[in-house]
């Protein structure tokens, strides 16, 4: 008995979302002999790379037909980006970054343990889901007049609306992910005189993780979000530079250029929380078996 | 005293999904083990077998009655009972030794000592070079072993077995049968093991207990005269036969009473 010969042990590069499962090694019925072009139809980078490329030459088609007062073209969009970090611009967007990244946290602090709260007790669900739902769907931009009143615009206020931004994601996500731990796991721990605590840090904390890191990743969405818009408002580090960028003197290169740049630090930390959360996932471990 | 179970008087009801009323699940079960019996409970699905096994393993509470295992009164799941399920119910985000060691840690045997008695038993379940292995990379037949091997590591004098190999295939059963009688006959644990197999039960068994469904109760507790240790020879002898179909005659009246 050969643990080869029992068990299917898939690498990871396999699991991506990509890759579509395949159990017992049956692939998907496909014709076989493929033409050339139907190959080609098939192999998304190739389909990315004709698409994105479109858009790029529409840009830059647009950007000198329109005027670079309107739209820059790509190729200033690229010194504009070497600019952002020689001219220091950078350090604002990273000053900005540190203060999401506390609010973030904070959010967590509270919202992950609420969150647990509320999965594993019904009476805290209860008192207090119609307070979480409200505020969740209610737009949070509305408030930014009232978190000023009482913080005023500095370090607080940013760091309110964050939180303001982050919390729910991770609350109703860690609510839903420990309420939904499976009844048959918890009559076996109990079974095997699992006590409370230990219940709670060796069944219910592993069985809900990828639902938490879930919740961590859309709520970092919310807080990246949140974070422009607050800084918009006040005119304040990132938000200043964009206000800068887009007025007089107008410098739509750079403005595009730390929008870029934005765009690409939420989409790798979206990336890596995915990467985290399917890792937690034990069904990701395996594709079939027996 | 060690691994002798006495229930008495045992009721249990749940109320219906729709409609008012209970269902009545156990109705005054009295039964008792000497330590180191093999027991098995047959009966029909729905006639509260595995809900009587979770009364006696302290995982359910009787709504009356009591069961009492080596003298003490049940309330709660103890460690000197091993539990194996149907479903399995292995923790899927730990590997197999992960699994087998889980009461272990509850018991808070040190981590060397751990991995050692986890080890052994894993070899004993005839899992061996499938340590690291998580529990949707295996069998069914295989993940059964794995909680097999989960309630024999704790070292419980008293054995609870709801279905264990229901879900498993015809053949995987039959080998998983002759492995758990080995290991029984070298452990002598006291085991109650459910199953709606009447052969399955035979073949096993020291005792077996008929229960009948609505309204729930025993319907006749019968020694099983057949020696040990048991063979696959057993199971095509004409004494087999006889039996299979003395029980069957059981269920089938206690089917009847219901009208």
């Amino acid at each position: 008995m050969q643990p080869e010969a029992r068990g299917i042990l898939v690498p990871d590069e396999l699991l991506t979302e990509d890759a579509p499962l395949s159990v017992g090694g049956i692939q998907p019925d496909r014709e076989e002999p493929k033409s050339g072009l139907r190959r080609l139809l098939g192999n998304k980078w190739f389909l990315r790379a004709v698409f994105y490329g479109a858009v790029a030459v529409a840009w830059q088609v647009t950007a000198v037909v329109k005027g670079t007062f309107f739209l820059p073209t790509i190729p200033a969009t690229l010194r504009g980006l070497v600019e952002i970090f020689t001219e220091g611009y950078a350090a604002e967007l990273l000053g900005t970054m540190q203060q999401l990244v506390v609010g973030l946290l904070l959010a967590l602090l509270v919202a992950i343990p609420l969150g647990a709260l509320m999965g594993r007790f019904r009476f805290v669900e209860d008192l207090l889901a119609p307070y979480v739902n409200t505020l969740f769907v209610t737009s949070k931009e509305s408030l930014l007049p009232i978190i000023i009143v009482a913080v005023g615009i500095g370090f607080w206020y940013r760091t309110w609306v964050v939180i303001l931004f982050a919390v729910f994601f991770p609350i109703i996500n860690t609510a839903a992910g420990v309420r939904y731990v499976d009844k048959e796991l918890r009559e076996a721990a109990r079974a095997f005189g699992t006590r409370p605590w230990r219940m709670f840090t060796r069944v219910y904390l592993p069985a809900s993780a990828p639902f938490v890191v879930a919740g961590v990743r859309l709520g970092f969405g919310m807080a990246m979000k949140g974070m422009v818009i607050a800084e918009l408002w006040v005119l304040r580090g990132t938000g200043r530079l964009l206000e800068q960028f887009s007025s007089s003197p107008r410098r739509l290169d750079l403005y595009y250029a730390l929008v870029l740049l934005i765009v690409a630090i939420a989409v790798t930390t979206n990336e890596v929380l995915k990467w985290v959360e399917r890792r937690l996932r034990p069904a990701s471990r395996v594709l079939g078996r027996e | 005293m060690q691994g002798t179970v006495e229930v008495r008087g045992v009721n249990k009801k749940f109320p219906k999904q729709a409609g008012d009323g209970d269902l009545q699940v156990l109705n005054d079960v009295s039964f008792s083990l000497e330590a180191g019996t093999f027991a098995c409970l047959v009966g029909p699905s729905g006639c509260g077998k595995s809900t009587l096994l979770r009364i006696i393993d302290g995982l359910m509470p009787p709504d009356s009655g009591e069961v009492e295992i080596a003298g003490d009164r049940v309330r709660a799941p103890s460690l000197d009972r091993g539990f194996v399920f149907q479903q399995f119910n292995l923790l899927p985000w730990r590997t197999v030794m992960g699994n087998v060691e889980f009461g272990l840690e509850n018991l808070g045997v040190e981590k060397s000592e751990r991995r050692r008695r986890a080890e052994e038993i894993i070899k004993l379940v005839d899992l061996d070079g499938f340590e690291r292995y998580y529990p949707a990379q295996l069998s069914g037949g295989m993940q059964q072993r794995v909680g097999l091997a989960r309630a024999l590591a704790i070292e419980p004098s008293i054995l609870l077995m709801d279905e264990p190999f229901g879900s498993v295939d015809d053949q995987t059963r039959m080998l998983l049968q002759d492995e758990l009688l080995k290991i029984w006959e070298k452990s002598q644990k006291t085991v109650i093991f459910v199953t709606h197999d009447i052969e399955e039960a035979l073949f096993l068994g020291d005792l077996i207990v008929v229960m009948c469904a609505r309204p729930s109760r025993i319907s006749r507790i019968l020694e099983v005269p057949f020696g040990r240790p048991r063979t696959d020879e057993i199971r095509g002898t004409p004494e087999m036969g006889r039996l299979k179909q003395e029980i069957w005659e059981e269920l089938r009246s206690g089917a009847t009473v219901e009208g």
